[in-house]
């Protein structure tokens, strides 16, 4: 669909601060061409900043950014070829959908013929074509978003940057539309940098995820890896649903093995973990997490298991989510529906290797060693 | 955009917006620097700086015995604050009712106060003629009273709707808990209500006075030099070539002074009377 | 006497009970939010009739006046009806000044409102732009001309422009400039009478275009900007559209209240020199209190005002066709 040109993002070291607060700090990353970058977080962890700062609405205070190998620092937002859906979809109240869609082209003087040409292209592939005589206020939410995306995609400019745009649509909506956003994107072949708050969408959309949390990039990855091999305790709790349980333990040396004390339980290291906790203390503070998904909820003691006492279920009709006290923490589980539990001490087994231990001070993930003798 | 380019262009703004503020302020700057400038007559010419610097005027005006200012002074005063306390009176109550109650003609009577404000100026100096022959007729002329009954008279639409709509904005539920606890209406008005529409009754006295300090037509027409108000004196004065000019601007400064004040008063008002609800003494 | 406490949201009544209230009263009787009595009649009467007899009946005994003969000889209640005489003897413009001022006076609109619009729209945008530091110190300094009483105003710049000794004449003066008799020439009052105007109602223009201009939607200049367009296009395709009917409105209003123009004529110069600036509220209250001593001269002027009445009423009417458009949208 366009000629050869790479469109990579590059962001070196970038800095920004809003008077005292540094919104973003020292972030460095890469989108590469064609590819569907998420910028995820909470509220306030920068990646709207960031985004804005890609588009040139923000001057950063420090690092570069490059779009297509050329250093844009200096360039305004329209000499950046890049192209944004804001969340409120931003639609010019006093012009018909076709104007909003044509503005960019207007204002760079694209002949008439043209612009009328590649306005109806663009509505026929969000499928908007009959709406075009419309006033943004005579459209519904998902109309004026796909509005707003046909402003966006008339320009087929080297980088999309989406604000949130489905956050305003009704869930419904929202999951249809993530599913469209992504074939559009693939279609078109345009580097997306997405930013959301939402780790569902971005897991389902991103071919890599960059978490942000108070302006630090905590980690970039696929979503898989994201998911499975979080790089500390912040990424481990913000992806997946329900959220990983943590629990605070401590690293007990007995004889020649290690353990975690949890609570009241003793769960047994494998032999992997022994260079990676060597050089801790017995009795240092740990933090030890399994996502509820890796958990098998028991009713008997069981060995290298978990104990803790049942509070509440919650029977969604497609699993029960089971939650058990264990000390100060609450852990969650997912079992089958069938699954009967009752009051008193319950066992929470997983497997050695779906188990994950953070350092308590640093928040990082501490990765046993693989070896040949251990799986 | 470079930094650089950003921290010019704001200078840039702020400077213009200096200039143009300076401009605006510069017949003001005008009046205050020959207040303060030792006696010239209209026939010196302006000075940027007072050369001397001197207060000479003020106290002539306030002390001498040839400026008569006091006297204008406390016939401004008494008109305005005659027409604010007959305004409040009249206003309060009606608006009140317009706010609460529910009868025959109340659209009407809404309506047609919101339509006069509307040609109320216009119609406004024909009514004068009128009013002149009448009072001639009855001999009451030359009498500050009068006047201010007639501020007051051409105030009772803007300020029954004004405060009207802003009664509306304090819930019923007010008044229906006092009349609960065995309150009557003077109750509920006084002690219920007032207290916490006090912006918009400041608001309104605010209005009532400004608009009688600062009237010069009517009072002009009506009045004799023993009862002139301020402005009426301050045209008399600058149209004299015998004129003291700084003593001019001193009594203008002093003539707008309360004006400045009431300003500030109210400002405080609005802003403590902006949370409302459920207001405890 | 027991002492009322002092009250609160939960006032009890424990010196007087409702039922030993005296008899005079009628009875209260709730139905949810509707009052019954006769009690708010009381409360309204009076403020509308001290309304209606120094304010509205005035003004219809005006219309009267209008078709008699009144003036100063004759002010004791002794008019004569003479019809349509005064109205046909103004709008033949006959030995009046009927036609001059009113052609003055709409002249003076147009110039005053063209130059009130431009200076509050400049104003607006320069104020509300991000690069001005300290806004809302400035603009509480923008408000001044409005916050003033005009009279002081007014009487001011009559200083100001006092040949040849004023302030402006003497700055000129300083750079070189000629000295200019403002007052006492008609193109020059007029300008005068402009610069005045435009001072003292600025800021009603400029605030309703502040506040239009803050009602646009911050997103729609970012969309705009990264869509690629520059100042002058997000002016023109962004801005305007989206104020340009609230500044109508205000337009309006303010082109009436031009028209209606009279302490700036009258506390500049009278409206000279020689009555070439004659604005027509000024003719008016010139034939009703200056002139009167002439025969039929108040009668003529009470005709006068209702005729102006007619043009201002014209004013209110294209204010609320357009007030109508630009609330449907």
């Amino acid at each position: 669909m366009r000629g050869v040109v790479l469109a990579k993002v590059v962001i070196k070291n970038l800095t920004k601060r809003f008077g005292k607060v540094e919104a973003i700090k020292d972030v460095s990353l890469e989108a590469d061409d064609k590819e569907f970058l998420v910028l995820l977080g909470p509220s306030g962890c920068g990646k709207t900043t960031l985004l804005r700062c890609i588009a040139g609405l923000e001057t950063p205070d420090e690092g570069q950014i490059y779009i297509d190998d050329t250093l844009v620092n200096d360039l305004p937002p329209k000499k950046r070829d890049v192209a944004m859906v804001f969340q409120s979809y931003a639609l010019y109240p006093q012009m018909t959908a076709f104007d909003n869609i044509a503005f960019p082209l207007k204002i760079k003087q694209v002949p008439k013929a043209e612009v009328e040409q590649r306005v109806k292209e663009a509505a026929e592939m969000l499928r908007i074509g009959d709406l075009l005589d419309r006033k943004p206020r005579q459209l519904s939410g998902g109309q004026a978003q796909r509005v707003a995306l046909g402003r966006a995609v008339v320009r087929k400019p080297k980088v999309f940057l989406m604000d949130e745009p489905l956050s305003n649509l009704d869930a419904k909506l929202r999951v249809y539309m993530r599913a469209e956003l992504k074939e559009l994107q693939k279609e078109l072949g345009i580097t997306t940098i997405y930013v959301t708050h939402d780790q569902v969408e971005a897991m389902s959309m991103a071919d890599r995820v960059a978490l942000l949390c108070q302006g630090i990039l905590q980690q970039v990855d696929t979503p898989e890896d994201l998911y499975a091999h979080p790089t500390n305790m912040f990424v481990a709790g913000f992806v997946g649903n329900p959220p990983m349980n943590l629990a605070d333990c401590k690293l007990l040396k007995e004889d020649d093995s290690l353990f975690l004390t949890v609570a009241k339980s003793k769960i047994k290291l494998a032999e992997s973990w022994k260079e990676a906790l060597a050089d801790r203390e017995s009795d240092e503070e740990l933090v030890l997490g399994v996502r509820p998904e890796d958990i098998e909820v028991c009713m008997e003691p069981k060995e290298n298991a978990i104990s803790g006492e049942m509070l509440t279920v919650e029977p969604l009709g497609s699993e029960i989510i089971v939650n058990a006290k264990v000390d100060d923490s609450i852990f969650r589980m997912r079992e089958p529906p069938e699954f009967k539990v009752s009051k008193g001490l319950v066992w929470m087994c997983f497997s050695a290797s779906k188990m994950h231990v953070f350092d308590k001070k640093t928040g990082l993930r501490i990765l046993p060693v693989k070896t040949a003798k251990t799986a | 955009m470079k930094a650089i380019t950003k921290n010019l262009l704001i200078a840039a703004a702020t400077i213009i917006g200096i200039l143009i503020v300076a401009v605006i302020i510069f017949p003001i700057y005008v009046i205050i620097v020959s207040s303060l400038s030792s006696a010239v007559s209209l026939f010196t010419p302006f000075q940027p700086f007072p050369n001397p610097l001197s207060f000479q005027a003020y106290y002539n005006v306030l002390f001498g015995s040839t400026a008569r200012f006091f006297h204008r002074l406390g016939n401004s005063l008494f008109v305005s604050l005659l027409s604010l306390a007959l305004t409040l009176a009249f206003v309060i109550p009606a608006s009140y009712a317009l706010s609460r109650f529910r009868f025959a003609g109340r659209r009407t009577l809404l309506y047609g106060y919101f339509a006069f404000n509307q040609f109320a100026a216009g119609m406004g100096l024909s009514g004068l003629i009128s009013l002149y022959a009448i009072l001639n007729y009855l001999n009451l002329l030359d009498s500050l009273v009068v006047l201010a009954v007639i501020y007051t008279a051409g105030g009772i639409p803007f300020n029954t709707w004004l405060l009207k709509t802003y009664f509306d904005t304090i819930p019923k539920d007010f008044d229906e808990a006092a009349f609960v606890d065995g309150a009557s209406y003077f109750d509920v008005i006084f002690r219920v209500l007032l207290p916490v529409a006090a912006p918009g009754i400041a608001t309104v006295a605010v209005f009532s006075f400004m608009g009688s300090w600062g009237e010069f037509i009517i009072a002009n027409t009506l009045l004799s030099p023993e009862n002139y108000t301020v402005p009426v004196s301050l045209n008399i004065l600058l149209g004299s070539p015998a004129t003291n000019w700084n003593l001019f601007a001193a009594m203008a400064i002093l003539y707008a002074l309360p004006v400045v004040v009431m300003y500030i008063i109210a400002q405080k008002y609005l802003q403590a009377g902006l949370a409302m609800g459920g207001v405890k003494r | 006497m027991k002492r009322r406490p002092k009250f609160s949201l939960h006032w009890r009544a424990s010196d007087s009970k409702p039922d030993e209230k005296s008899g005079a009263k009628q009875p209260r009787t709730l139905s949810g939010n509707v009052w019954t009595t006769n009690r708010a009649y009381w409360l309204i009467i009076p403020g509308l009739l001290l309304f209606f007899v120094f304010n509205l009946y005035p003004i219809i005994f005006s219309v009267y006046l209008s078709f008699t003969d009144a003036w100063f000889g004759n002010i004791n209640f002794s008019f004569k009806f003479i019809g349509l005489a005064n109205y046909q003897r103004l709008l033949s413009g006959v030995g009046t000044l009927f036609y001059y001022s009113l052609g003055r006076t709409f002249l003076f609109v147009g110039t005053s409102v063209s130059l009130k619009v431009l200076w509050g729209l400049a104003l607006a945008i320069i104020f509300n732009s991000q690069f001005i530091v300290g806004r809302r110190v400035f603009r509480s300094f923008l408000i001044l001309p409005w916050t003033l009483p005009a009279v002081l105003s007014i009487l001011a710049w009559r200083a100001l422009f006092y040949y040849p000794v004023g302030a402006i004449d003497t700055i000129f003066q300083s750079i070189g400039l000629p000295q200019v008799n403002w007052l006492g020439n008609a193109t020059n009052a007029f300008i005068a009478y402009n610069i005045v105007e435009v001072w003292l109602a600025y800021p009603f223009m400029m605030t309703v275009i502040l506040a239009a201009l803050q009602s646009v939607p911050p997103s729609l200049y970012d969309a705009s900007r990264v869509d690629g367009a520059s100042s002058w296009q997000r002016l023109r395709y962004i801005t305007l559209p989206l104020i340009w009917r609230p500044m109508l409105f205000a337009t309006i209003l303010t082109s009436s209240s031009s028209f209606q123009t009279l302490l700036i004529p009258y506390l500049l110069n009278g409206g000279g020199p020689s009555n070439t600036n004659l604005m027509v509220m000024l003719w008016g209250y010139q034939q009703a209190f200056q002139n009167f001593y002439i025969p039929g001269m108040m009668g003529q002027a009470a005709a006068f005002f209702m005729l102006i009445s007619l043009i201002i009423l014209a004013f209110m009417f294209i204010g609320l066709k357009v007030g109508g458009i630009t609330a449907e949208e």
